[in-house]
């Protein structure tokens, strides 16, 4: 028997969930503009774009005037982490060391292209600086420890379905977004400051309920929340209910609630509260949870219905 | 930079946290190897190892941080010192555990010219690297696997000998490096050669936990730890001292602690069964089994520690058997069943 043809799009539809993710995407943006080092960054898979850079400069006009550092992916590891600066030493006559590339983005966000090809080496260097928040480097006669926290955008530009992100890396962000399906049409028009399309998504997804957050979102607004975001705090059966739905989705890493839990606290500190309440639980699973997730959460077995009368 | 998570907080991760308590007590049992996937504890456990360990005796003025009991001969530095060892000043310092950080050169880990005396003043001295700091420590290697192949062989030649031989850029040193080495790695991102593997005296692989309860309690601690470090260390401080007394107290019972032939036969029995190779598995089993037994507070080794003990001092040891697939702590286990009985 021949299978029957899928079912037509239907446009209407795929303009909705097109919106809907692109919508997501956007309340990522937000949340980690709150928090980058302790929500580690986001994964953003999507070809090179404009609908990709106006994410970045809607994430980038939400946190004006912290460091922004590009990293090309063959980045040497001294430009990288740091070294001795030859010309500088030679003339000082004694050792003048020069901060890497990770050291300068300290309270700052870092963008990696093509990171879905770091090699395991690179991702080594990486994922020890983004645990321990701090550069160590002990090569060529230097010896430095720099403090560095900051968050990281890393650029998936893979296409097929086994070019993607080393897990050691996608562990440490807290938001894996793919923008694959999202036509720049989805995105809402560009405004003049370039941070139009980010802030008029979390617009629409404050209007159709998948916000709960303020609806006119700027960089004042991050930096109120940030203010006070030490104080929000989490009860303990919310943090249960973030470890319940990860393990239910078959997530494994232990990362993922943390991450979870600290997206609930950003959501919280946006909308102005001092605790978490249940929106900001649910926003925290549907961004942090939902995209890794392994498997459906398996369903309580239907009671069977009652014999009928014979 | 912050302070440490504390040990005693860590959740589950049993074998790995008994493992590092027996090289704090007993060091010549060779060094720890914790292999595992990301996120479970590896560093945090050896890193809050440092902040447990009890303050130890050391010559003011000696870059390696020597023992002023210890006997044999002093180090260049203690020779230098006027009135000699004997009468030197001493001062309690931490012991240190010293990180060796990807991308290490070997300038730095061995020692080499003093850069900045050599380019100001002309003078040609040496400038102590990391074995000299981790002197009477712990080294610890995060993904050793990753370690270039000449540093591995440097490591483990200063580990075994327990003296750095430095012989560069117009230098030749000697000096003491006695240390611990724990290492860290992920078995999945690459082999690690059987000479490296053999040298580490303890192996013990980590997962995270699978139980809800567990997990929660993780990310409880955890976001507990960083909303306030200082409150967190402060509530676990209890617990952190009764570990340390428990590492003194072994230590101090340790020379006392006997080992009868009965369990030197059993060793020797299980070593066999496993096919081993070398002795190595044989002096470790043992040594580890009498540090387990100190830190209980037995007067000798019987057959419950060397059960305790068998799968991190043997597990690393096994010839691979290509008949026969199943995980090497399986196989352990299972000759631990056959000869001790279940």
């Amino acid at each position: 028997m021949v299978d029957a043809a899928p079912p037509p799009i239907d446009p209407a539809q795929r303009r909705a969930d097109a919106a809907a993710r692109w919508s997501l995407a956007c309340q990522a943006a937000v949340l980690m503009a709150v928090d980058p080092p302790g929500l580690g960054g986001v994964a953003l898979r999507g070809a090179a774009g404009p609908l990709r850079e106006g994410w970045l400069a809607g994430l980038r006009a939400l946190r004006p005037g912290v460091p922004w550092r590009r990293v090309p992916l063959h980045i040497s590891d001294e430009r990288l982490l740091g070294g001795i600066d030859l010309a500088a030493t030679l003339q000082a006559g004694r050792p003048v060391a020069q901060r890497g590339l990770l050291a300068e983005a300290d309270g700052g966000v870092v963008q990696l292209a093509m990171a879905e090809r770091l090699g395991p080496s690179a991702l080594a260097h990486w994922a020890a600086v983004m645990d321990h928040g701090e550069v160590r480097v002990e090569r060529d006669g230097l010896s430095q420890t720099l403090p560095t926290r900051f968050g990281l955008v890393a650029l998936d530009e893979g296409r097929d379905d086994d070019e993607i992100c080393a897990p050691a890396l996608l562990d440490r962000l807290a938001f894996h977004v793919d923008l694959g399906e999202v036509a720049l049409g989805d995105a809402a028009d560009p405004d003049a400051d370039g941070a139009g399309p980010v802030r008029r998504a979390v617009e629409a997804g404050h209007a159709a309920g998948l916000w709960a957050g303020p609806a006119g979102l700027d960089a004042e607004a991050i930096q109120a929340a940030r203010a006070t975001l030490g104080g929000v705090t989490i009860a303990d059966r919310q943090l249960e209910a973030l470890c319940t739905a990860a393990a239910a989705l078959g997530v494994a890493s232990l990362r993922a609630p943390l991450q979870a839990v600290r997206a609930a606290r950003a959501a919280a500190a946006l909308a102005g509260r001092r605790e978490v309440d249940d929106e900001d639980i649910a926003l925290a699973a549907r961004l942090v949870l939902a995209p890794r997730a392994t498997r459906l959460p398996e369903r309580p077995p239907e009671p069977s219905p009652p014999d009928a009368p014979a | 930079m912050a302070v440490p998570f504390p040990f005693s907080a860590i959740v589950a991760q049993d074998e790995m946290k008994l493992a590092i308590l027996i090289a704090a007590v007993d060091p010549s049992v060779g060094g720890v190897l914790v292999l595992g996937d990301r996120g479970t504890g590896k560093s945090t456990a050896v890193r809050a190892l440092a902040a447990l360990l009890p303050k130890m005796k050391a010559v003011v003025g000696c870059r390696y941080g020597c023992d002023p009991a210890s006997s044999g001969p002093p180090c260049e530095d203690c020779a230098r010192l006027k009135g000699g060892v004997a009468a030197a000043k001493t001062h309690l310092v931490p012991v240190p555990v010293v990180d060796l950080p990807l991308g290490a050169t070997e300038d730095r880990v061995v020692g080499a010219l003093d850069l900045e005396r050599a380019l100001t003043a002309g003078v040609k001295a040496f400038e102590p690297g990391l074995l000299a700091r981790a002197n009477r420590g712990f080294l610890y290697i995060d993904e050793v696997n990753l370690l270039e192949d000449h540093l591995v062989d440097l490591l483990i030649d200063v580990a075994a000998s327990g003296e750095n031989v430095v012989e560069r850029e117009g230098l030749s040193v000697r000096h003491p490096a006695r240390f611990v080495l724990v290492g860290s790695g992920n078995p999945e991102e690459g082999e690690l050669r059987p000479q490296l593997l053999d040298r580490f005296g303890l192996s013990v692989e980590v997962t995270t936990p699978t139980d809800l309860p567990s997990r929660i309690e993780v990310v409880r601690r955890r976001d507990a730890y960083e909303r306030d470090p200082a409150a967190f260390v402060e509530r676990w401080h209890k617990d952190d001292e009764r570990i340390r007394r428990s590492i003194v107290a072994a230590r101090k019972r340790l020379p006392d602690t006997t080992v009868p032939d009965a369990a030197l036969e059993r060793a020797a029995a299980l070593c066999l069964a496993l096919g081993t190779d070398g002795l190595r598995g044989e002096l470790t089993l043992m040594r580890a089994a009498r540090a387990y037994a100190a830190l209980q507070g037995d007067a000798g080794v019987g057959d419950v520690h060397l059960r305790k003990v068998a799968a991190p001092a043997l597990r690393h040891r096994l010839r691979r058997n290509p008949l026969d697939d199943t995980g090497s702590t399986v196989r352990v286990e299972r000759a631990v069943a056959e000869l001790f009985g279940a």
